[in-house]
């Protein structure tokens, strides 16, 4: 295939060609004699060819974007929106306007032939539309008569030729008499002198640049310039050749009378073919030679061009070139002196099949269509070749294709009613033939009707044209031309209709008026007039209650409401009661109707988005009990459930209890309905959440029963979904072994079994968080999970607490055994230590029996993490709080100097340096017990160790560490008045008073009750050790109103 | 000791946010009206200005000469509402920033931003008759009381003046454009002249218009605001000058306008061809005054107001021109697109 990045693509666009391609086919088309009455729609799709064709050519006009009055912009958005006789009156006025650029003010005779070119093609009678040409023309001649050189004059040109090939076209249109055959072949000659002009004068252009010899890199823009005089050459180089054509094809015997014309433009297309084959315009020469040749009576020329252009790539910008060469080749087959059908329908077949969704209604495609039929009926009448079965089938192919082609209206309708009657179709008789109705007034209501019902099939059927496009990824611009027809079409529907309405009478059969509001209602909504939508539909469900097209309006209705609530949000509390009347009222009027039903569904869906959970609750009971009201059980115990999480984040537990209750009675309804068949990922959800809900009420068991129900536990039937989320098998995976960890808690389980499934859940939830956000989010489970459990002791009964350690102990020695991976060891690690400062009794610092053997387990799992490569900061931190907790001062001390000499700013380390300090200095001997507190309170020596003062220094300024400034502060006068009493240093003691005196002057609540209560205590101590009365701290202020000071941003 | 339990599970945050507390400054960013975007860290804010250090130097801006902030520890969702909000793609903003726990935030100055520019989208879409002028009022009164310190103070006043004044209580409007005048921004004080000249046009003191509007007309701009709001004044003065009889000298000041129009600015462009239109129809050329009004209609829409506006108009017009049809068609389009504000 030669390159295709052609000069010819920088000016103009491929759809161009195509479109030019078209329109010959279609002009020409309408050189024979067509019925009357399809004039108007030949009419119409030839003018909206003829936009294309032409309309390009104010592209080139100049955009003002200059101060000034926009003048360009503004004509060209006065047309685009139709207002042409307000584009003329303007036009004529801008004079009046300051500030139009004067490049402008000398072309207004070409755009006022642009305004009444487009005012032309959208003229409802024939006459009009002549009269505005003729304007269009004295324009353009007016223009190039007193700017000859004016830049845009070429286009201008351009414009006047295809202009007078287009007016020529309409004197072949409908009955052609001598007269008209003649005034069209003078229009046409003169379209053809037109194009010869610009071919001379373009020839002149490229060889002065051509002389000039343009480096493309060194001066782009006269390499473009250059480029685009060769794209016009090679365009105007098509027209000169098409004009042409169809000046012969005006005469009754084109081959005999119009050989000269023929001759001229077989000159033309074989120049084009021959010399400018790496172009869109070269190869799709060969179609328009081989069409000129087939003309000319030279078969086998024409032949030979047809089939070289079938041995072309398909590419976007040839198919019709392609499609038409096809059928010109199952002519020649079918027409010569040895009828080769078998060989057309080889060439056409494939061709037919191929054709894409935007293709299938082009006159191109149906001419292919009666082609090919023509081949297949000739096959079907070949008796001695070919067996009975074989010519049956054939002739049922044929009649598909004529079918195909008869739902189409085009020049093929008078060939396609006759074979088609070959064939045994009374084509008249059988279904109307599909033409777009217009808006024009109907005659009466039954009239509008019966264009509404094509209307909506014309809709139905460029709906799944755009549907089937965007599936196949088609061309933006397809897409668009299809949509623009169907919301054309749409409209089209919607005045037939209003106006049909408002023609019915007495007589007029209720279920037709019926109908035709429920077109209306239909197409109002599709084309997103909301509110008159609604108006029609509720008019219907209101005054045709109990019957199908009454809950159709209704559902219209709702879904109108719906956008606009979603457009407006729910706090349009008009709308948002409109829902709930019209979802009362369906439910009441159809009580039987699953479509009812669900339209209710909608008003629920409104009140839980307003979070009226209370009127959702009384909308969901009045639902009959079944498939639908169980759906809306489950959404709202889901609602109810976010509720009680927001309130168990406010600290308000009783209400969270409550919500909770509320939300198990009602996902336990939504699930006890469901009777097998298919189970969503909604429904595991809401029974993931019951059994979450069932944990929080401490309930393990249940919790386990509901996720292993045969009917809708997520266990049970998670391997059922196909693609189940990962967010959702984690969480999944980690309430099944929250629960199982709770029932494992229990004496009455099978503690092995109960093992085997934990470890199970472990690895599945390990399997659904691979990424780096699945890690963060195991490890946080795991931290939460042994938060939880370090609660869950640290609650129980002292018997109980022993009973729970033992059997976490075991859960966990075993999980640790069998975990392969460090996050999971981490965990029991974590869980270990947590588990131990629970058990440690209050006021014991040093662990023994139980909490000493839970550590011991907890060390070793933190040493052999710690071994690892790059271990994580948590996991000396860990050890060496294990450390301290069991005793050993010295070995934590080292894991946390190891820390804080590579951040030492890690305040959790400080911290348990400072305590560990501390703790150790309470065990040491006497002699060496100030100087541990003084550590406590100083740091060390390497100052690596901060201590409690520095600590409280340190977070004295920040709000977030406010709780940890007090805890400092407390041991800070703890240490001292501790080393006061160790050095008997009456001094030290005394300034140990001053360090709680001193900062209550500052802060009175000392950080808050609890730690009022503790500082009041150490003082009182520390007053009977220096002999004072022990009064302790004055008493605490009232609380202070919410801090409102807050001015400078943090 | 006094530890809490949840200590140790909140281990790494708390680490995590010491270091940022003690390790690194917070960012943020100041764009003003003009100039390269400060970076820094936002020392304080009042209604009138913004202090940033940045460099280790205190920097100073006004708050009318600040474009946007962007701050640290601000959600996506801000940033997000913020740019559509920039792009005039209100209720798309609308949606995103009511995605935000805005109580949750918290910082006081992200907090303030987020507030503001959920009321304003609210605002813009009431005023753009897609949503209730009344509720939105509400929310920028309540946004207004609660942060009486934001940088947003002045742009929340007008925005409070715009929605009285939507909704004919031209009293109230008025109170609020007084409040711009106490801004120290010299263009907050002219814009405050200006609004309140239209509202006496509206309520037919044309002479006390005029007078208010002259002194705009007649000021020296100092800035592309204070030239803009030059403009919007003198085009306002057309339209007196046009309602008081003399149609053909108010086409001729705006045709002065129309030979300097700034083709960027679309809504002064709308505000103008409005203008000519009133000046037209004063002259009985309604011809002529359709040509104007179509210039809103087909090249300006996007302008919510002037749109109405020109609507309005052209429906009348339609009418006179013996085009019944087309003023059905744009009364349609008149309910359709604005159901709030075509009464």
């Amino acid at each position: 295939m030669p390159n295709l990045t052609p000069i010819y693509l920088s000016t103009y666009s491929p759809a161009r060609y195509v479109l030019m391609l078209r329109l010959s086919s279609t002009v020409r088309s309408l050189s024979t004699v067509a019925p009357i009455r399809r004039e108007r729609s030949f009419w119409r799709t030839a003018c909206w060819l003829f936009v294309a064709f032409i309309g390009l050519a104010s592209v080139n006009s100049r955009q003002v974007h200059a101060e000034g009055e926009p003048a360009a912009v503004f004509i060209k958005q006065l047309r685009a929106a139709g207002y042409y006789d307000l584009a003329i009156g303007y036009l004529e006025r801008l004079d009046q306007y300051p500030g139009v650029d004067s490049a402008f003010m000398t072309s207004v005779p070409l755009e006022k032939a642009q305004t009444y070119i487009d005012s032309a093609i959208a003229a409802r009678s024939a006459d009009q539309r002549n009269e505005l040409f003729q304007d269009a023309e004295e324009q353009l001649q007016t223009f190039l008569k007193n700017h000859p050189e004016n830049p845009r004059a070429s286009e201008a040109r351009a414009q006047l030729g295809k202009l007078r090939m287009f007016r020529a076209s309409q004197f072949m249109t409908g009955e052609v008499d001598e007269d008209k055959r003649r005034k069209a072949r003078e229009l046409y000659q003169a379209a053809a002198d037109t194009f010869d002009a610009i071919i001379e004068d373009l020839k002149k252009k490229i060889a002065e640049l051509q002389g000039a010899k343009i480096d493309a890199k060194k001066e782009p823009e006269k390499a473009a310039l250059r480029d685009s005089y060769y794209g016009e050459f090679m365009m105007a180089k098509h027209n000169a050749g098409e004009s042409r054509l169809m000046a012969a094809e005006t005469f009754v015997d084109p081959a005999k009378d119009g050989k000269k014309q023929l001759e001229e433009a077989l000159a033309i297309y074989t120049d084009l073919s021959q010399r400018y084959g790496k172009y869109v315009q070269g190869l799709s020469a060969f179609y328009t030679r081989g069409k000129v040749e087939k003309t000319l009576g030279k078969r086998d020329l024409a032949f030979e061009s047809f089939t070289r252009m079938l041995e072309l790539d398909d590419i976007d910008e040839l198919r019709d070139a392609r499609f038409g060469s096809a059928t010109e080749i199952i002519d020649l087959l079918l027409t010569g002196e040895k009828v080769d059908y078998a060989e057309a329908i080889k060439i056409g077949e494939p061709l037919q099949r191929s054709l894409r969704p935007n293709e299938q209604r082009t006159q191109i495609a149906q001419d292919l269509r009666v082609a090919l039929a023509r081949a297949f009926l000739a096959q079907s009448k070949d008796e001695a070749n070919v067996k009975p079965n074989e010519r049956k089938r054939a002739l049922s192919d044929a009649r598909k294709l004529l079918i195909a082609a008869k739902k189409v209206s085009g020049t093929h309708d008078e060939i396609t009613a006759k074979l088609l009657a070959e064939v045994g179709i009374d084509a008249d008789s059988s279904e109307e033939v599909a033409t777009m109705p217009t808006a024009d007034d109907p005659k009466s209501f039954a009239d509008a009707l019966a264009s509404a019902r094509i209307i909506f099939q014309t809709v139905q059927d460029l709906t799944e044209q755009v549907q089937s496009l965007t599936e196949q990824g088609g061309n933006d611009d397809e897409i668009k031309s299809l949509e623009e027809s169907l919301s054309s079409a749409r409209q089209t529907g919607i005045v037939i209709l209003r106006r049909g309405l408002s023609m019915v009478h007495s007589d007029t059969e209720a279920v037709q008026i019926n109908e035709g509001r429920q077109f209306l209602a239909f197409l109002l909504l599709q084309e997103k007039y909301f509110r008159d939508s609604f108006v029609v539909g509720n008019f219907l469900a209101q005054f045709a209650p109990g019957t199908e097209v009454g809950l159709s309006g209704g559902i219209i209705a709702l879904n109108s409401a719906q956008q606009i609530i979603s457009a407006e949000g729910t706090g349009n509390e008009y709308w948002v009661n409109r829902v709930k009347e019209l979802g009362d009222y369906l439910v009441e009027k159809w009580p039987n109707d699953p479509k009812a039903a669900s339209a209710k569904g909608v008003a629920i869906i409104m009140a839980l988005d307003q979070n009226d959970l209370v009127e959702a609750k009384r909308m969901i009971d009045a639902i009959p009990p079944g498939i639908e009201q169980a759906k809306f059980q489950r959404v709202l115990g889901q609602f109810y459930w976010n509720d009680s999480l927001k309130l168990r984040q406010d600290k308000q537990d009783a209400e969270a209890a409550k919500m909770n209750e509320a939300a198990a009675s009602e996902l336990t309804k939504g699930l006890e309905q469901i009777q097998g068949g298919d189970v969503g990922e909604d429904t595991m959800q809401a029974a993931l959440i019951l059994a979450k809900i069932r944990l929080r009420q401490d309930n393990p068991n249940e919790a386990v029963k509901v996720m292993d129900h045969p009917q809708y536990g997520p266990i049970t039937l998670i391997k059922t979904l196909d693609t189940p989320k990962a967010d959702m098998l984690f969480d999944l995976y980690r309430t099944e072994l929250q629960a199982v960890v709770g029932q494992m808690t229990s004496a009455t389980g099978d503690q092995e079994k109960l093992l085997a499934r934990a470890s199970q859940s472990i690895d599945k939830m390990q399997e659904n968080a691979k990424d780096e956000a699945g890690q963060k989010r195991l490890i946080d489970t795991f931290r939460g999970l042994a938060f939880d459990i370090q609660e869950q002791i640290k609650n129980a009964p002292l018997a109980r607490q022993k009973q729970l350690i033992d059997a976490f102990n075991v859960f966990l020695s075993r999980i640790s055994s069998i975990a392969k991976d460090d996050t999971t060891l981490l965990w029991v690690g974590q869980t270990m230590l947590g588990m131990a400062e629970s058990a440690i009794p209050e006021g014991q610092v040093k662990a023994d029996g139980q909490a000493a053997e839970l550590l011991k387990t907890a060390i070793s799992t933190f040493e052999t993490l710690k071994q690892k490569p790059n271990p994580s900061d948590s996991i000396p931190f860990m050890l060496g709080k294990s450390l301290r907790l069991q005793g050993e001062y010295s070995a934590a001390l080292k894991e946390f100097r190891a820390i804080l000499t590579a951040k030492p700013t890690m305040i959790d380390a400080q911290e348990e340096a400072a305590l560990t300090y501390e703790q150790w200095a309470a065990v040491l001997p006497a002699a060496y017990k100030a100087e541990a507190y003084r550590s406590a309170l100083s740091g060390d020596k390497q100052k690596i160790i901060w201590g409690w003062g520095k600590i409280s220094t340190m977070t004295q300024q920040s709000p977030a560490f406010r709780e940890r400034f007090f805890v400092a502060r407390y041991h800070v006068a703890l240490c001292r008045f501790q080393q006061g009493q160790a050095a008997n240093d009456a001094k030290i003691t005394a300034q140990a008073e001053r360090d709680i005196t001193g900062l209550v002057g500052l802060y009175p609540d000392m950080g808050g009750p609890e730690q009022f209560r503790q500082f009041d205590s150490l003082l009182k101590k520390i007053q009977i050790a220096i002999g004072k009365n022990p009064s302790g701290l004055p008493e605490p202020p009232a609380p202070a109103p919410a801090n409102a000071n807050a001015k400078a941003p943090r | 000791m006094i530890q809490s339990p949840a200590r140790l599970c909140s281990l790494a945050v708390l680490a995590t946010g010491l270091f940022a507390g003690i390790a690194s400054a917070q960012t943020d960013r100041l764009y003003p009206n003009t100039g390269e975007a400060v970076i820094g860290k936002i020392k304080s804010i009042d209604k009138d200005k913004i202090v940033m250090i940045a460099g280790g130097k205190e920097q100073e801006f006004l708050t009318s000469d600040v474009r946007r902030l962007q701050l640290q520890e601000e959600p996506q969702e801000l940033e997000r509402g913020r740019v559509l909000i920039m792009d005039s793609q209100y209720d798309q903003a609308f949606d995103e920033l009511k995605k935000l726990n805005i109580e949750a935030i918290s910082r006081d100055v992200v907090k303030a931003d987020a507030s503001y520019y959920l009321v304003l989208s609210q605002g813009e879409m009431a005023l753009s008759g897609q949503g209730d002028l009344n509720n939105a009022t509400k929310d920028v009164l309540a946004f207004v009381t609660k942060h009486g310190d934001s940088w947003h103070f002045y742009s929340a006043i007008r925005l409070l003046g715009s929605l009285a004044k939507a909704i004919g209580n031209y009293e109230k409007a008025v109170t609020f454009y007084q409040l711009l005048a106490k801004a120290p921004s010299r263009e907050l004080k002219i814009e405050s002249v200006y609004q309140i000249g239209m509202l006496k046009r509206l309520q037919k003191d044309l002479a006390g218009a005029k007078t208010d509007l002259s002194k705009v007309a007649a000021l020296t701009p100092g800035t592309p605001g204070e030239k803009r709001l030059q403009t919007l004044a003198k085009a306002g003065l057309a339209v007196i000058t046009a309602e008081q009889g003399q149609g053909d000298q108010a086409v001729k000041m705006v045709n002065e306008l129309i030979a300097t129009l700034n083709p960027t600015d679309t809504q002064t462009a709308a505000t103008i061809y409005n203008a000519l239109g009133a000046s037209y129809a004063a002259t009985g050329k309604d011809e002529d005054a359709l040509i104007a009004y179509m210039h809103t209609q087909l090249m300006y829409s996007m302008h919510a107001s002037e749109h109405v506006d020109a609507l309005k108009e052209l429906i009348e017009l339609w009418t006179k021109v013996g085009k019944p049809d087309r003023a059905a068609q744009f009364r349609g389009e008149l309910q359709q697109r604005y159901p709030g504000l075509s009464g």
